[in-house]
């Protein structure tokens, strides 16, 4: 890698029109996260007299149970949402390729330990495990909330690139650089890796949208501290409270996280197409 | 054959270590079923006092609930070989009797849901892959996109909201109609089919799309391996590409994709069954966490890890008999 | 090929015809008169995860709720707010020296269509006893002797207000015929009541021959996972008051599903929690939403056993911090109402127990932060340059509020506290653990702030729970002795010589001294009156009403559908309650044989264009 494949990798993502969208989302994402709460205020008193106002000039989505615009809730929850649930994408999706691709290219002992790891963190309940590393590391911070999050995930996807990387290795131009007497960590990553990219690429905005979801759950455990802003809770409280998509007046107060969680992920879809066209630049026909 | 021999070997130690590590697992999350159940029976006004409620918990306990972890730990495990899974704290049942009433239901949902997601998924996601760079690909994507992104009990409530109350077309709860007496009768099986159909529609509207983006990134990954390039070269059809070369070659992740999700199939979504009050086996894994029912959990749990491992087992098998460049295990 | 195309065109009239047939049969063999449907009263009932539930009410497994009221009766039902019980299944019930003689009606049956008797009362205490209910482990009672077939006697060793108030509203549901077995091993061998329990357990009663079966109103028809029916019977002592056939109760698994019900008009009787505003748009759709008074109290619970908590003053502080107008509002649910006086009592006591001018002479904590801060300065406490407050060394006063996640009312309960505390610079930290941590940390005293309710079915029995901690976890340990008026006082004996009190006068001054008490100690905030809130259809319009007889009791849960049938039981006029089931439209025949007719018609007019040639 150097600095002129990262030019045009670049550039490819700006000449696909669907990609440079979602690169576009993505980063007014990040930069809501990072800025927003320095331009928009939060003011968390309760203003009976704007309960689940409805959208206007002044509360572009509303308001919510207590009066609170939804924007600004939006615009703060964002930093700890993001973080956590992009920490958490990262840590599955790299943990879970190295140990795929490793697992099932070197075969053998090492495919063995690495096999059965995998089995045996897959069948571990995942919501048990979750509660109980929250209760052993007891923290508040978003990146360990994170690393928490990712305990389970990582093993579904090294199960599925392991099964890849059984059949790719027995590909021709794999065997043409073994016979070559490349190093084996060199043809697992420069070679292989590349073939499996868009299905990586795919399964990190699934393992953050997963994210996502899960740390709804993990409110309820007590793993996320309560807090108003943060998308998760607004979307059950939203629920329990106001009853979602049954009552008319509190409908937006329920849509405006779910649209952002779709939104985060249609940024993210988007720009997979840029990581396909990198990967794979012979496709463009 | 002995690498067969081994991984079967592997798979019943992995079982086993998983029972170990979940047995210990449960019981380091914070709080405890005595605890809870004499809460509930307080806040309830069932019992009036603290010293009622705690005699009454009592009884449901298993007796060794005091004895050292180790010696809990051997009486279940040989409670396990003799086939005993202990009873649920929180309804005295015997956990196997709970798991084999309504595992049925979750199982007959689940592997319909799979089933229709993966055929409709895998079909579109090759279209996708042969149409790509159409107007109706980038469209599609897009809606595909969206209905991942919706959460399958958010996608219950939407469904219950639209069909059976503002469009009463499906009945609202329950596995069967509750008038009519179960049996053989067709009028039974009519009802159970009607009153499946939307916890399946559930899972589907919001799985398939899994699998047809899946699908059409790998088709999408192997279009532009020189292969592909030297037949259409050739002069082969697209479609014919797709379906002999594309679909040939993707369809093996997805196929173990596939087996691994029917490992995972047993546990059933506690959300979607709770709205449509599905008498599956979902629905007791969040409650059962919830009350800290330690019977209950561990006997869910095992079960969950045998049909996966199994679910594994079964994948790597037939992954060296549908590919034959592959070997497992040197 | 001719006869083939004929055929072709023949085929649709033919199909026609026979999916017309069934109604021109219905028009002419007709209907003489009007078919009665059974009127079906349809409620939500909560739900719970267990398989599809069992009556055995000794069991503990057996979580019966709503269903228990109509399928069994009480002695004799307590009427809220006053001292008066409603009989029941007894006439009569008075003291003889420190027994209470009970006399039972002699026309009862049991609904599998064995006699009630007395032994029947006798074996339902047994079973009391053998789980030990409070009415036996608190030493209330501690004997009950059958006298006659129709008479039973209990020797009142506690407080007689207590004893009362347990021995009558018990709910006879424990036939000897049943539980024999369990009862007779126990009077022969009292000292194995815990295996006993275990074995009360197993038994898991399904149909009404298993031994599902009560006195009441309607009986056992049908269950499974997500229904319960129940159907009227016959034999019931005042069947011919009851107008409903069928009870059939429907598992509501969460709130959006029950309103789900509620929407669809599916139930006529549910417990929704849907804010204030919605119930205006839905009066129209043929649904009333209906609040009945209850005794709950809800309180903010400090932790004794915490320094700062421990201190009377650092209370009162945090009483003058707190805007429990705003801490309702946030919940933003129309059946919470605040707390005026601030006294272990709900609202709906203080009515008929206190007068004006004493309520004037309590201290009503009213929102006064500034207050607050000099009582914070009075205790050596300081504001850091961040605003927060501390201790004299400098460390930040930090208090963690724990509550129960899947509650989100007390979720925005106790995030408005934080935000109402933070304004004064105590940092409060809402934590939101799931249901077995939190019972874990309550019962272990590991926390500095949670929230309770209690009810109670007379001022002696909320003052009790609220005091002496049986109502909230022990956890709590408020003092037993305390310091009033200059002397020592011992709340336990307290409460004994206030039970052995029985005029309402002599009542109302330990009343009064309780609430003084409190007002001043506060032994924890109590900031709410919560009502219950349910709506009903209009097919059963209830008046809402405060008349007595209307009154639910402690939690206000399926009491409400039992007092539907009061008058059932009792005679009372039915169309005072508005019970008129509006009876199902029925066609009349004269419709059917018109719409025969024109049916017929048509489809020979159809016939004939079909087969003319072309």
């Amino acid at each position: 890698m150097n600095i002129n494949d990262v030019k045009n990798s670049l550039r490819i993502i700006v000449e696909n029109k669907r990609a440079l969208l979602g690169s576009i989302i993505l980063l007014s994402f990040i930069l809501m996260a990072l800025l927003g709460p320095l331009v928009v205020p939060l003011d968390l008193n309760p203003k009976f007299d704007q309960v689940y106002a409805p959208p206007s000039l002044e509360h572009p989505l509303g308001c919510d149970y207590i009066g609170v615009d939804i924007l600004s809730e939006i615009i703060w929850g964002s930093r700890d949402v993001l973080v956590i649930v992009f920490i958490a994408g990262v840590i599955t999706v790299v943990i879970g390729s190295i140990v795929g691709l490793i697992s099932g290219y070197f075969g053998g002992i090492v495919d063995l330990i690495l096999n059965t790891l995998v089995d045996i963190v897959l069948t571990i309940p995942g919501l048990p495990l979750v509660i109980v590393l929250a209760g052993l590391i007891q923290t508040r911070d978003p990146i360990s909330i994170g690393l928490i999050l990712s305990a389970n995930s990582w093993a579904w996807l090294a199960r599925a690139i392991r099964s890849q990387v059984l059949s790719i290795r027995e590909r021709d131009f794999i065997e043409a650089s073994r016979a070559m007497g490349i190093g084996k960590l060199n043809i697992v990553f420069g070679d292989v890796l590349p073939i499996l990219m868009p299905y990586i690429g795919i399964n990190f905005l699934f393992a953050v949208v997963q994210a996502l979801y899960a740390s709804v759950a993990l409110f309820f455990i007590g793993v996320l501290p309560f807090s108003t802003v943060h998308w998760g809770t607004m979307l059950n409280i939203a629920m329990q409270v106001s009853g979602a998509i049954f009552v008319p007046f509190a409908r937006h107060y329920v849509i405006a996280p779910i649209i952002f969680i779709v939104l985060l992920q249609v940024g993210l879809v988007l720009f997979s197409y840029g990581i396909e066209d990198i990967f794979n630049p012979r496709l463009k026909s | 054959m002995k690498w067969l021999y081994r991984r079967v070997l592997l798979a019943l130690l992995s079982v086993f270590f998983t029972v170990v590590l979940t047995f210990f697992l449960i019981r380091l999350m914070p709080g405890n079923p005595m605890d809870v159940y004499v809460q509930i029976l307080i806040r309830s006004g069932r019992a009036r006092t603290r010293e009622e409620a705690i005699e009454r918990a009592k009884s449901l306990m298993p007796l060794n609930m005091n004895d050292p972890l180790w010696k809990q730990l051997i009486d279940y495990i040989a409670g396990l070989l003799r086939g005993d899974l202990g009873r649920s704290i929180s309804s005295f049942t015997p956990v196997s009797e709970i798991i084999v009433k309504s595992l049925p239901w979750t199982v007959f949902v689940s592997s319909i849901a799979l089933a229709l997601s993966f055929s409709i998924g895998t079909i579109l996601g090759l279209v996708l892959a042969y149409k790509r760079g159409t107007v109706f690909e980038g469209f599609s994507v897009t809606v595909l996109t969206f209905l991942g992104a919706i959460p399958n009990y958010i996608m219950a409530l939407i469904l219950f909201y639209i069909l059976t109350i503002v469009y009463p077309i499906f009945p609202m709860r329950g596995a069967y109609d509750s008038t009519i007496a179960p049996g053989l009768s067709l009028d039974f099986i009519l009802s159970v089919l009607k009153h499946a159909m939307l916890p399946i529609a559930s899972y589907v509207l919001t799985d398939f799309s899994g699998w047809a983006l899946g699908i059409r990134a790998m088709a999408t990954t192997i279009l532009g391996e020189d292969y592909v390039t030297v037949a259409k070269a050739r002069g082969l059809r697209e479609s014919k590409i797709i379906t002999n070369y594309v679909g040939r070659n993707s369809i093996l992740p997805q196929f173990t994709g596939l087996i691994l999700s029917i490992g995972f199939m047993f546990g059933g979504s506690p959300l979607v069954e709770s709205i449509f009050t599905y008498p599956g086996i979902g629905r007791f894994f969040a409650a059962a966490v919830s009350a800290r029912d330690y019977p209950l959990l561990q006997g869910l749990f095992l079960m969950l890890s045998i049909t996966v491992i199994v679910a594994n087992l079964i994948a790597d098998l037939l992954y060296t008999q549908i590919d034959p460049r592959v070997k497992v295990g040197d | 090929m001719q006869n083939f195309n004929k055929t072709k065109r023949l085929a649709p009239l033919f199909i026609l015809v026979l999916f017309l047939a069934p109604l021109l049969l219905q028009g002419i063999i007709g209907q003489s008169e009007e078919i009665r449907r059974p009127v079906i009263f349809v409620y939500s009932m909560e739900a719970n995860f267990q398989p599809e539930g069992h009556f055995n009410p000794y069991s503990e497994t057996g979580f019966i709720g709503h269903a228990g009221v109509n399928m069994y009766d009480q002695l004799a039902p307590h009427i809220l707010g006053t001292s008066q019980y409603f009989p029941e299944l007894a006439t009569n019930w008075t003291y003889d020296g420190d027994w209470l003689v009970v006399k039972l009606r002699n026309d009862v049956t049991w609904h599998d269509g064995q006699p009630f008797t007395s032994k029947d009362v006798w074996s339902t205490f047994m079973l009391h006893k053998i789980r030990g209910y409070s009415e036996w482990s608190s030493n209330v009672i501690d004997d009950v002797q059958i006298v006659d077939d129709y008479t039973i006697k209990f020797h009142v060793v506690g407080l007689k207000d207590l004893a009362q108030n347990y021995i009558l509203s018990a709910y006879i549901n424990g036939p000897y015929h049943v539980f024999k077995k369990y009862v007779d091993e126990y009077v022969a061998n009292p000292e194995n009541a815990e295996a006993i329990g275990v074995e009360l357990n197993k038994f898991t009663p399904r149909t009404v021959s298993e031994g599902a079966v009560g006195t009441g109103p309607f009986m056992l028809e049908n269950m499974t996972e997500s229904d319960l029916w129940l159907k009227k019977f016959d034999k019931f002592y005042a069947a011919d008051k009851i107008v409903i056939d069928y009870i059939h109760g429907i598992k509501e698994p969460s709130n959006e599903v029950g309103w789900g019900y509620f929407f669809s008009n599916t139930a006529d009787w549910g417990e929704p929690f849907s804010p204030a505003s919605v119930a205006d748009a839905l009066t129209a759709q043929g649904v009333k939403v209906l609040y009945a008074k209850s005794t709950r109290h809800d309180f903010i619970i400090f932790n004794w056993k915490r320094p700062l908590l421990a201190n009377k003053l650092f209370r009162q502080a945090l009483a003058y911090s707190i805007n429990r107008t705003e801490l309702i509002s946030a919940i933003n649910y129309p059946c919470w109402h605040e707390e005026k006086w601030v006294t272990p009592y709900s609202d709906f006591y203080i009515v008929n127990w206190l007068d004006q001018s004493f309520l004037d002479s309590l201290n009503k904590y009213e929102y006064n932060p500034e207050k607050a801060k000099a009582i914070f300065a009075q205790l050596g406490l300081t504001y850091n340059n961040k605003g927060q407050l501390c201790y004299a060394n400098g460390t930040v006063i930090t208090l963690y509020a724990k509550f129960p996640a899947p509650w989100t009312d007390i979720a925005l309960l106790m995030q408005n506290l934080a935000t109402q505390l933070n304004r004064v610079g105590i940092t409060v930290i809402p934590l939101a653990l799931d249901w077995a941590t939190v019972a874990t940390a309550e019962t272990n005293g590991d926390f500095d702030i949670v929230w309770d309710a209690i009810g109670g079915d007379h001022p002696f029995l909320q003052g009790f729970d609220a005091t002496a901690g049986y109502g909230f976890p022990t956890y709590a340990s408020f003092p037993k002795v305390i310091e009033w008026q200059g002397k020592e006082l011992n709340l336990t004996q307290f409460f004994i010589d206030w039970g052995k009190v029985k005029s309402v006068e002599e009542q109302k001054v330990y009343v009064r001294e309780l609430a003084q008490i409190y007002n001043d100690y506060l032994f924890a905030l109590p900031f709410a009156d919560v009502d219950a809130q349910f709506y009903g259809s209009q097919r059963f319009v209830y008046p809402p009403s405060y008349d007595p007889a209307w009154m639910c009791t402690d939690y206000a849960r399926g009491i409400i559908v039992a007092q539907l049938f009061f008058p059932g039981k009792f005679g009372l006029n039915m169309s005072y309650w508005g019970i008129k089931p509006t009876p199902p439209p029925t066609t009349p025949t004269e419709t059917y044989i018109i719409a025969g007719l024109v049916v017929v018609v048509i489809v020979l007019i159809i016939a004939i264009f079909l087969t003319r040639k072309k």
